[in-house]
């Protein structure tokens, strides 16, 4: 029950962030994003794909591109860094690695966003496309963004694991 | 391998219920779930919000300080042009008045507003629309014109109970029936991405001078006719094309909206 709590309260102070966060140039950190990315990231994390689901859900409903896009583009970008954390890295990964996998990760965000987008302007008329154009000129911003704030982010998820691991730990005790 | 396992079911599972929520919202049956679901940040996007604009306002000061000295040596210049415009507006009144008594037109002039604040921008930046504190229980509805300071600024595009979202005119997906002040020409206004606005499908015959005042044709039900939209920028188009393009300078400040009024 903590778990969960402490998981939907995370998702929605960081979606309402997310939504009043001064915009730089159309360009804004994406906190659910990175929070997945982090949460993805964590060896013993079960529930990354949950999270991601729910953070992708919230964020569709609230932004105007094609329902499903970010749901889905989370829920991809989440398994495949799990996928290749759990296989190619055995170690306690570096900084420099981390922040590695945030931008790559970033970059496959936008492409995702891009594609579904244009998947979704047929399926849906009414919908505007993203000029690769526009895209570019954002992409830079938004992946500096999220790097400057790939940090907090991972230690919320640090504190809310620390929380999980002693509560979980106090109830083997109480048994 | 109990992991792969593990995650290939859930992902799967996930899967399958995101591509029917999917299937739900172009169906438009999801909108209860989405609906529910939208109001839970709610009280959150309120703290955040009054924080964020304490924070804006504080910093703005100080940063303001030039432009205002700048501001004030312009706006004195447009005091006095103003003084003698006015003059001339005030005759203007007078003989349409008169008019008005002698068709018997009612004064369209007078909306009923419903006023509200921004509460929030799109979370990803990828379209132009902002969250109101105003819902369908304030009479908002879809549709419905929403303006800033007598400017169009955009149109409600979906209402919940206590919030609403406004399409901005500088998003790409809106498109409104327009009017060249001066000549009474129809044209549409477009958003285009980077915060802009194109006004397109403008006759070739059409004297289309920067600076000229664009407003509302009025040819929906939802807009009224003669709200300012923004003014002629740089012309687009080309002699042998069809139909003149210009860009649109917005009439006021899109990226800083703060209280707005919706037209009931």
């Amino acid at each position: 029950m903590t778990k969960f709590l402490l998981y939907f309260f995370s998702i929605i102070l960081l979606l309402a962030l997310n939504i009043v966060f001064p915009t730089i140039r159309s360009s804004t950190p994406n906190f659910l994003f990175l929070f997945v990315v982090v949460n993805a990231f964590r060896k013993n994390n079960q529930d990354f794909l949950w999270l991601a689901f729910f953070s992708g859900l919230m964020l569709d409903i609230y932004s105007n591109v094609f329902f499903g896009t970010y749901t889905l583009s989370f829920m991809i970008i989440a398994v495949i860094i799990s996928y290749t954390t759990k296989i190619f890295f055995s170690a306690d990964p570096s900084i420099v690695y981390f922040g590695s996998v945030a931008a790559v990760s970033n970059l496959l965000l936008i492409g995702l966003v891009f594609i579904m987008n244009t998947v979704g302007v047929h399926i849906q008329s009414n919908l505007g496309r993203i000029p690769a154009l526009y895209l570019g000129q954002k992409i830079w911003i938004d992946l500096f963004l999220n790097l400057i704030f790939v940090g907090p982010i991972y230690y919320l998820s640090s504190v809310i694991e620390r929380i999980i691991e002693d509560n979980a730990k106090r109830s083997a005790r109480t048994f | 391998m109990r992991f792969f396992s593990r995650t290939f079911t859930v992902f799967s599972f996930l899967l399958a219920l995101t591509l029917l929520l999917i299937f739900l919202h172009v169906r438009g049956l999801a909108k209860p779930v989405e609906s529910t679901a939208a109001q839970v940040p709610r009280p959150f996007v309120y703290v955040f919000s009054g924080i964020g604009n304490s924070i804006k306002s504080f910093f703005g000061y100080f940063s303001s300080v030039s432009k205002v000295n700048n501001q004030n040596a312009e706006l004195a210049a447009q005091v006095r042009t103003l003084q003698q415009d006015n003059i001339i507006l005030q005759q203007y009144k007078l003989e349409n008045e008169k008019l008005k008594k002698e068709l018997g037109y009612k004064d369209l002039s007078k909306y009923q507003l419903i006023p509200g604040t921004v509460i929030g921008m799109d979370p990803t930046g990828y379209s132009q629309a902002v969250v109101l504190n105003i819902g369908s229980n304030d009479g908002v509805r879809v549709g419905a014109a929403v303006l800033s300071e007598g400017v169009l600024v955009g149109k409600i595009i979906t209402v919940e109970s206590f919030t609403s979202k406004v399409l901005l005119v500088t998003d790409p997906q809106s498109n409104i029936d327009a009017q060249i002040s001066l000549t009474g020409d129809n044209a549409i206004v477009r958003g285009s991405y980077g915060s802009g606005m194109v006004i397109d499908l403008v006759s070739q015959s059409v004297q289309l001078n920067k600076g000229d005042e664009v407003v509302t044709a009025g040819l929906n039900a939802d807009l009224p006719k003669g709200i300012l939209i923004g003014s002629v920028g740089e012309l687009q188009s080309q002699k042998n094309g069809l139909f003149q393009k210009a860009t649109v300078v917005p009439s006021t400040d899109l990226k800083n909206l703060n209280f707005v009024s919706v037209i009931k």
